[in-house]
């Protein structure tokens, strides 16, 4: 079977390398896991050699959105630390103690917060267990964080569910992964790492979260509690650096980051994630020169001719014009979601058995490539926190 | 600290020696006496042996966390493999989770899990430098200190300046004796990235030049950064008992009994610094303690220089059939490392010396070691093997040349002295056997009885032998 990867062999020549050495201890690339230099890069801030992310704790695996048991409720959640399968020396506790942890809400259409919550971490027990406390900041409090309401509180381990105010429900700690993916498969068919390949070519596919854990933090709210109908959510994550409060990282549909602004069309490739990563939202189509959506669009106007599948598969890749229309649905990068409905994504909220792989895959080769031949875990719960028992 | 009085090491009817060492191989528990582990810190040589301290081998770009986290990350990432056989990133973790055990555990045959792991992972992509830099650790901890650098060097010329790399390289260099070129670098990396696992490293060159209450500085302040870090237990603990190790070579029993203490608080499993306040509790006559504390340690980590103190501790009671025990797994251990180990040679041709075994044996493996690694302690086990030969006049130029470094250990100078009356120069065998015994603790009891007893007697104008 002809490897997709053939064309581009040279192009990614420097892409594979880069990769192989910035990725995290364990490369564990799903949606947002780690997917920039700065989180876990080539060095770490010691200067080490990287072989895990020295910032695990500040790193955004997914974010999720989707109604809860009752018809009536949300769930928010964002997922954090892919290192947590790999104990190291940092970070220190499995929630970093200077840390911010914010779902962010977006209720007019501006891509700019009106509601966020924020959980905050105290330092680990003697048993690990770490206290945290959720504060709910509404209106333009929520873009400075300041003068918020705490609403949840609780500690981790255990069943990890603490109390809540208002008919909300909280919950913060280690969970099953319930991200799904063929990891060593997808790198292997279009970076030329390794020696695996997408079910498409070679008719295998495993999934590599299969039996790992996350950390989490989920929140249950009646739908009034969320002030509006239509929504767009996003998480993002800041720490402490002694004197402000920094950007660390930033997610909102799975791997826009990780498939849109690679070294195949963007020469500083790395810089870029790390700029799309601290830039707000509601900049994002703008933002550098209107970067961000430039690489959008030469990646959809391109992929299939960069990686082979027009000769391989006669796939084509979009027009500008096309291409531009998606660049503007995908950035700025929030998950729509009408809380009134079932999540049904990629447009409609993220539920956890959402194959956004699938639907990314065949949104970016123009539905050339339309699976990554893995499906959703079957260890989800439905009822709070919904995430599956940690393995 | 009051002479332990010892009688010359009889010989004892090896007693039950095939059911210990056939207990040993059904434990699978080979321990490694390489780089004991420090779990933040890479596994450190046993003091007793190569001086006062273990390579300090800092976490730079490895994996830690408890024993149980870790055996449940392994299964997951196993899991992995399992179901797919090209799955090199979780081969690469399997292999940063297995160095990390090994480093809790004290078990060589973590490495060997590790180094398959590594291997494999870089079968399917060899491009990965992270895990090229672990196989070289791996040999590193392994005691292929060529081959470690070799690796290192290669790794460091497709990505230059990076730190692990550069400590790989520095510690293979400063195994293999060159001392002045592991200072250069460690000081390059103390300029790239500062860290408590830098700067022990530098406590350890200073010590090897001599200067011993540097090094204690040192390593003293490498635990208090490690500590201000919130590192994890025991990371901070190796620190600890680093920073006691020094103070035992630096003649301060008190303060090295102290910082053991210490090491114990952050992680009361630490086979090392169990072993350590055991040295600490004989050297100040405590035998009580000291042989429940080697008790507990090897309980751990059945390591051959615990063992053997345990078993001179025991002789010293007069339990002679418990004595020849320990000294019987010791010997097992070394069996069963076999010829492909080399992991142990320095400390059994010590061994074997010390306890009047077989001493041509002794000698074949102190040249075998200084072969590859022709560093201070390895001129003094070639000069101490060549000694029970009766070549003293070799012994003599060898020991000069472990002399040489400057490094000023108990131990060096106790053979030091032994070699300068056999060679029948009385004044300076009294020098320096009086330069030994004023280290406090920092001789082993048995070496200490017996440089004790020797200077009585060139005291007393008597012929020991």
């Amino acid at each position: 079977m002809q490897r997709l990867s053939l064309r581009s062999g040279a192009l990614l020549a420097a892409a594979a390398l880069t990769l192989a050495l910035g990725g995290a201890p364990l490369l564990v690339t799903g949606a947002d896991h780690i997917d920039a230099p700065a989180l876990g890069g080539l060095t770490n801030m010691a200067g080490e050699f990287a072989p895990h992310s020295d910032q695990g704790d500040r790193d955004i695996n997914d974010v999720y959105v989707f109604e809860g048991s009752n018809a009536s409720r949300t769930v928010l959640a964002m997922t954090t630390n892919p290192a947590v399968n790999v104990p190291s020396v940092n970070p220190i506790a499995s929630f970093g103690t200077k840390v911010r942890y914010a779902i962010n809400v977006d209720r007019n259409g501006d891509a700019r917060q009106d509601l966020a919550y924020v959980w905050r971490f105290g330092a680990a027990g003697a048993s690990g267990a770490q206290s945290y406390t959720v504060t709910r900041y509404t209106g333009s409090n929520a873009r400075t964080l300041t003068s918020g309401v705490k609403i949840g509180w609780g500690a981790t381990g255990g069943s990890g569910i603490g109390e809540a105010k208002g008919g909300a429900r909280v919950f913060a700690g280690v969970r099953s992964d319930p991200f799904f993916f063929d990891l060593t498969g997808f790198i292997g068919t279009v970076f030329g790492i390794g020696t695996d390949d997408l079910e498409v070519l070679d008719g295998t596919a495993s999934d590599f979260f299969s039996p790992l854990n996350t950390n989490a933090v989920v929140i249950q709210v009646p739908d009034d509690a969320l002030g509006a109908t239509d929504i767009g959510v996003w998480g993002t994550t800041s720490y402490w650096n002694g004197s402000s409060w920094v950007a660390a990282d930033q997610m909102g549909r799975p791997a826009i980051n990780t498939v849109f602004n690679t070294s195949l069309v963007d020469g500083t490739a790395g810089t870029t994630k790390n700029q799309f990563n601290t830039t707000p939202p509601s900049q994002q189509r703008t933002a550098f020169g209107g970067k961000f959506r430039t690489n959008v669009i030469t990646t959809l106007t391109n992929i299939n001719r960069v990686l082979g599948t027009d000769d391989a598969f006669g796939c084509m890749d979009y027009d500008a014009a096309t291409a531009g229309v998606i660049a503007d649905i995908l950035l700025p990068d929030v998950i729509t979601y009408d809380v009134t409905t079932p999540a049904a994504g990629p447009l409609n909220g993220r539920a956890l058995a959402d194959d956004v792989i699938d639907a990314e895959l065949g949104l970016t080769t123009n539905g050339c490539v339309t699976s990554d031949g893995v499906g959703a875990h079957t260890d989800y719960l439905s009822t709070f926190p919904y995430l599956g028992v940690p393995h | 600290m009051t002479a332990l009085s010892l009688p010359r090491p009889r010989r004892v009817r090896p007693l039950a020696v095939l059911a210990a060492s056939v207990a040993l191989v059904a434990t699978v528990q080979v321990a490694a006496q390489l780089r004991p582990v420090a779990p933040a810190a890479p596994p450190a040589e046993a003091p007793a042996v190569e001086g006062p301290v273990a390579p300090p081998q800092a976490p730079i770009g490895s994996a830690s966390g408890s024993l149980a986290q870790i055996d449940h990350s392994i299964a997951a990432w196993t899991a992995n493999l399992e179901a797919n056989a090209k799955d090199f990133l979780s081969a690469r973790n399997l292999g940063l989770l297995y160095e990390a055990r090994a480093r809790l555990s004290g078990d060589v045959t973590d490495y060997a899990r590790a180094d398959e792991a590594a291997t494999r992972s870089l079968s399917i992509e060899p491009r990965q430098l992270d895990v090229q830099a672990l196989h070289a650790r791996i040999l590193l901890a392994t005691h292929d200190f060529s081959g470690a650098l070799v690796e290192a060097s290669s790794i460091d010329r497709t990505a230059p300046d990076q730190p692990a790399v550069l400590a790989i390289i520095g510690d293979a260099s400063l195994e293999l004796g060159d001392l002045d070129a592991a200072a250069a670098i460690y000081g390059r990396i103390d300029t790239l990235a500062p860290s408590p696992a830098v700067t022990a490293r530098l406590a350890r060159v200073a010590f090897l030049r001599g200067d011993a209450a540097d090094a204690v500085a040192l390593a003293a302040s490498a635990h208090a950064a490690a500590a201000a870090d919130h590192g994890d237990g025991p990371s901070i603990s190796w620190y600890a008992y680093v920073t006691g190790t020094f103070s035992l070579a630096a003649g301060d029993l008190e303060g090295a009994a102290r910082w053991f203490d210490q090491a114990l608080g952050a992680w009361p499993e630490s086979y090392l610094a169990l072993a350590g306040a055991a040295r600490a509790d004989a050297a100040m006559g405590d035998v009580d303690a000291a042989i429940a504390g080697y008790r507990a340690a090897v309980a751990i980590a059945p390591q051959p220089d615990a063992l053997a103190a345990l078993g001179d501790l025991l002789a010293l009671r007069g339990q002679d059939a418990a004595a020849e025990e320990q000294y019987a797994t010791v010997l097992a251990i070394a069996r069963i490392q076999g010829e492909g180990g080399l992991v142990y040679n320095r400390q059994l041709a010590l061994f074997l010396v010390d306890h009047d075994r077989d001493v041509a044996e002794a000698l074949r493996l102190a040249e075998l070691e200084l072969d590859e690694r022709k560093d201070a302690y390895g001129y003094d086990a070639y000069a101490w093997a060549l000694l029970a030969n009766g070549r003293a006049a070799d012994a003599d130029a060898a020991m000069a040349t472990a002399l040489a470094t400057g490094a000023r250990d108990a131990r060096l100078l106790f053979h030091a002295g032994e070699i300068a009356l056999a060679l029948g120069d009385d004044a300076r065998a009294r020098a320096l056997l009086q330069e030994s015994l004023a280290i406090l603790g920092a001789l082993d009891p048995l070496s200490a009885a017996r440089a004790a007893e020797t200077l009585a007697s060139v005291d007393a104008q008597r012929p020991v032998r």
